[in-house]
């Protein structure tokens, strides 16, 4: 791995498409779940390795593990780029800013094809800051500076997110409840 | 007992992603976009590298041409000083030119006196036409006098010949008839003066001619010379 990060720093194009081969798949996912498109999804992830490419002669990275994390901070990055050109954080004002719902319980093993189905059947806003507070570990000030959006709008946003899949949760425990007594 | 769920948000989409499940993801169109995003990067850059040298090569000119500028102005201030005291130089070499040329104009000035005729000199002019026209008169008076003179002769030459036919006939005759006068004859002679004299008024008036005629009679009997008046230079 580290002979392919030195030969990426020397922006050699077979180096270039390993990489590509190898977190593709990993970064494309990322970005789809961000931009819940696959049009979207491959646009921001081609301008992803493009800046991959141009800027990692410029870093100190000689782990794959770094490597990994930083590729998928640029995604990130880009796929909230996007997003923020497109204004998609600001389509409705949460009067009860401040006000945050508690995180979502249940009492059902939910499987995880079901969670991620769920995140992304999430509106595009609530999906990206649930995204970003809760699988990246982001704060509201964060999320707020990266969005362009105010930090009651990021809490607001992250609420109405929680009580959604809170919502489809109570639907999913009901039909396994059902399912269960029949 | 209530679970936690977002940590199973969280697992559930660390391990979606590092799925190799195919999700629609199509790795030739993302990589052909990539390469194609690069070439036009590389592109831009070439292009972003032209222009950087046509502006330097731009500014380089810019910066030559004020220089350039510069220098030319610090010139024309020279020269401008230049042209001044060249001007006042001029203006110090006109007026001596201006001598010279009046001393010049003086020169011509008595050049030209000299070429036209003073007041003495008409004068004279005047006087030497005015002998001129009355020697004029004179020869004209002359020529006018000389053509009498020969009319006159004329009028002579033809009374003589009548006197001296009318003598030869009528008188001789008589004479002889009347004893030795046969010694007694009319001569007429013209003297050697008159005769020169006569050609030379020839020569000039062909018309005119006049004779000064010494007209003689010879007496052997009584030696009697008549002598014909003075009178318009004819004598007897």
């Amino acid at each position: 791995m580290s002979k392919l990060i030195r030969e990426l720093k020397k922006k050699q194009s077979k180096a270039q498409h390993r990489l590509f081969q190898l977190y593709g798949d990993y970064l494309f996912r990322i970005c789809f779940r961000y931009m819940n498109n696959q049009v979207d999804a491959h646009d921001v992830l081609s301008k992803s390795f493009l800046k991959i490419f141009d800027h990692i002669g410029n870093t100190s990275i000689a782990d794959e593990i770094v490597l990994r994390a930083w590729m998928k901070k640029i995604t990130i990055n880009e796929c909230l780029m996007e997003l923020r050109k497109r204004k998609l954080f600001f389509m409705e004002l949460d009067l009860i800013v401040d006000k945050e719902e508690a995180p979502i319980t249940s009492d059902e093993k939910l499987l995880e094809e079901d969670l991620v189905n769920m995140i992304l059947d999430l509106p595009d806003g609530y999906r990206t800051v649930f995204s970003l507070y809760v699988i990246e570990g982001y704060k509201h000030e964060e999320i707020a500076t990266k969005l362009g959006i105010t930090v009651s709008t990021s809490k607001s946003q992250l609420r109405k997110a929680r009580l959604q899949l809170k919502e489809m949760i109570n639907k999913i425990e009901k039909q396994t409840y059902n399912t269960c007594i029949r | 007992m209530s679970e936690l769920v977002e940590r199973d948000f969280k697992k559930a989409i660390e391990n979606w992603e590092n799925k190799k499940s195919d999700i629609g993801f199509n790795k030739d169109l993302v990589w052909n976009s990539i390469n194609g995003k690069a070439d036009k990067k590389t592109i831009f850059t070439w292009t972003k590298i032209a222009s950087i040298i046509i502006i330097i090569l731009l500014s380089s000119g810019l910066a030559y041409s004020i220089i350039s500028n510069h220098k030319l102005k610090k010139e024309k201030i020279a020269l401008t000083g230049n042209i001044h005291t060249l001007g006042e130089e001029i203006r110090q070499l006109k007026n001596q030119g201006q001598i010279k040329i009046e001393t010049i104009i003086k020169t011509d000035t008595i050049i030209k006196v000299i070429k036209t005729p003073g007041e003495t000199e008409n004068n004279t002019l005047n006087q030497l036409k005015n002998q001129n026209e009355d020697l004029n008169n004179e020869l004209n008076e002359l020529k006018r006098l000389i053509q009498e003179q020969y009319n006159i002769n004329q009028t002579l030459n033809d009374s003589i010949e009548f006197l001296a036919g009318n003598f030869n006939k009528n008188t001789k005759p008589q004479i002889a008839n009347s004893g030795n006068i046969s010694d007694q004859i009319l001569k007429v002679y013209e003297s050697e003066d008159i005769k020169s004299t006569n050609s030379k008024v020839n020569q000039t008036n062909t018309n005119n001619q006049s004779k000064k005629i010494k007209f003689t009679i010879f007496n052997k009997q009584e030696n009697t010379v008549y002598k014909a008046p003075t009178q318009q230079g004819i004598r007897f």
